[in-house]
């Protein structure tokens, strides 16, 4: 038989009257949820069952702890050392379903105390901040502080010269900043295209959204049709900002034209359209390499990212940006001014980074460039110089040669001179002439 | 020019395993490795490079995000491609996308990954990596290894001198 004040079946006290706790929480619209003396599920209200998105009957009897292996769930109901200790707490946790939140679950737990000890926890949850719907749920907060940091590396003193040329060039990225117009890049290879219109994209109205490069040449169509229109595609939502191709002209015409009119009609969400190839749009339609919409329309303004040629004057410049903590030699500077740099800044670059490698913690030196750029600057000789003998090359390899064949044919001549492909008696003369040792000779 | 070559940052080893084919065929080196900065040091010696980074989106894993975003400032000419561990819905899907993409990602792939997918997107972006070195020149695919069709006693290999003397 039941003691007094021990709950019947039905979870109605004795001496309750008519009382029913569990109509009672199920009424209420606060998510309501008890736990037993080991932290198992033993009860939650219909709302707090619509909070969780799950049934009572399957969370029964779940542990909630902050254990490893626990599921966030668990780890969300879990009481704190306080509540565990008879003292009501109160914390805030993020949502199961939020990660890191928004929202996040404000509980309270209130314990239960017996005789004995603690016989188990009321807790009830309060949501903080809107829940974020899949559909929008965004990339974790730490990624988004990384792409901000990111964008920072892109001002406009990454272009800012003294030169003509920089400082005509930088009046044309100010400008490109400001607009939202689709924009043709022009520019030798190395000379800073897709970082021209990174800078403009991180400067520019479209900052918020993504800037997205892609590499024309480099990907097969397919791939940059799935990337842009195929399942989670990204044309068409609103996380792209600047969309940069990369050479259109190595796009096959369907493609070319598929984007072209995307962007011509220019929908709400549309990105700005910043395109990079080492020729002018019109050079290109004019080959039939690129649909003529490209130029008409998708070309609206033109800027040309000038050569390292038009920048000598900024040569240390670019160096101590290269090599920010590596003193380098004046005369190295004197070096890399008489070279064409047809792979401009990035030819530089690499050129600066494996000097600064063989230099290892010292000075960069002269002697540390490369052969070929001090040969031009006249300070080596020049390779070409070094004589290569024909006759006296060609007697060696016939040397070597006839006496691999005789190794291995234990010097018998007959046998040498067919593995040879040659008369008997040529190998003869050809061993004479050569002045080999035959077999027997002293 | 150095050899060219597939950096890959995963831990399970699969996609090496996958690409090992196409590395041999095309004569390119694969380095699969664990750590964050092993890659990045691989990633700036500067020879023709792929790198490939495998990430887990539920997992909050910043250093992983932060090696694509270093590697695009200090080494712009490797492409990464990211590769994620788990699929997605298509919005979260687009939304992780362009955030890899904005940090210097050239590709993201999400699962199912095929093999011959896998193998395009590697081999198109470090024969682009590949010819930029180059220049101007047309960049050919890479000689096949040679197969021997003749016994190798009928070959005459001056290499073979020195070990025979």
């Amino acid at each position: 038989m039941a003691e007094p004040g021990e709950p019947n079946r039905k979870g109605r006290p004795r001496g309750s009257g008519s009382f029913a706790w569990r109509a009672f929480f199920q009424q209420s619209t606060t998510p309501i949820f008890v736990l037993g003396k080991a932290r198992r599920l033993r009860y939650a209200n219909a709302a707090c069952e619509t909070l969780l998105g799950m049934k009572l009957a399957d969370a029964l009897g779940m542990v909630c702890s902050e254990r490893r292996h626990s599921s966030p769930l668990a780890a969300a109901l879990a009481p704190t050392p306080e509540a565990q200790a008879g003292k009501p707490d109160k914390v805030r946790r993020a949502a199961p379903t939020g990660r890191s939140g928004p929202p996040w679950w404000d509980i309270s737990f209130m314990p239960l105390s017996g005789e004995g000890g603690l016989i188990g926890i009321v807790g009830y949850i309060t949501v903080v901040g809107e829940a974020i719907p899949i559909a929008a749920r965004r990339v974790p907060v730490s990624i988004t502080t990384l792409r901000e940091k990111h964008a920072g590396h892109f001002s406009f003193d990454l272009f800012a010269g003294t030169s003509a040329a920089s400082v005509r060039f930088l009046g044309q990225l100010r400008h490109a900043a400001e607009s939202t117009a689709p924009l043709w890049v022009v520019g030798e290879r190395g000379s800073g295209k897709e970082t021209a219109a990174r800078v403009i994209h991180h400067n520019g109205k479209r900052r918020n959204a993504a800037f997205v490069g892609l590499d024309c040449a480099g990907l097969q169509p397919y791939l940059l049709e799935s990337l842009l229109f195929g399942h989670g595609g990204l044309l068409g939502t609103e996380h792209v900002g600047t969309l940069y191709l990369k050479d259109p002209a190595a796009l096959p015409r369907d493609l070319q034209q598929r984007l072209a009119e995307l962007f011509i009609q220019n929908a709400p969400g549309t990105p700005r359209l910043i395109s990079g190839s080492m020729r002018p749009s019109s050079e290109l339609v004019g080959e039939g390499k690129l649909v003529p919409s490209f130029h008409t329309a998708l070309s609206v303004l033109e800027i040309t990212v000038p050569s390292l040629r038009d920048r000598f004057a900024e040569l240390p410049r670019f160096v101590s940006h290269f090599l920010p903590a590596v003193v380098v030699e004046s005369a190295v500077l004197d070096v890399l001014r008489v070279q064409t740099w047809p792979g401009n800044l990035r030819e530089l670059s690499d050129t600066l980074a494996e000097a600064a490698t063989l230099a290892a913690d010292g000075p960069v030196k002269v002697e540390h460039l490369p052969r070929e750029l001090r040969v031009r600057a006249g300070l080596a000789p020049s390779v070409q110089s070094k004589p290569l003998p024909l006759d006296a090359i060609l007697e060696a390899v016939e040397k070597r040669l006839i006496r691999l064949a005789m190794r291995k044919t234990n010097n018998h001549q007959g046998k040498a001179s067919e593995l040879l492909g040659v008369f008997r008696a040529r190998l003869g003369r050809r061993l004479e002439a050569l002045g080999v040792v035959k077999p027997g000779e002293p | 020019m150095k050899s060219p070559r597939v950096i890959v940052l995963e831990l399970d080893g699969w996609l090496a395993r996958q690409l090992r084919e196409l590395a041999a065929e095309s004569r390119w080196l694969i380095r699969a490795v664990r750590s964050v900065d092993t890659a990045l040091s691989l990633v700036l010696e500067r020879s023709p490079a792929v790198l490939l980074v495998q990430f887990e989106p539920s997992e909050d894993k910043p250093s992983l995000l932060a090696l694509i975003a270093e590697v695009h400032q200090r080494a712009p000419d490797v492409p990464v491609v990211a590769v994620a561990d788990s699929k997605l819905p298509d919005a979260e899907r687009a939304a992780w996308t362009a955030a890899l993409l904005d940090l210097g990602a050239r590709y993201v792939l999400f699962p199912p990954l095929t093999k011959s997918v896998l193998e395009d997107v590697v081999s198109g972006l470090l024969m682009a990596a590949i010819q930029r070195v180059v220049g101007e020149e047309v960049a050919l695919p890479l000689p096949r290894p040679v197969t021997p069709t003749k016994p190798a006693e009928a070959v005459i290999d001056l290499a073979d001198e020195d070990g025979e003397a």
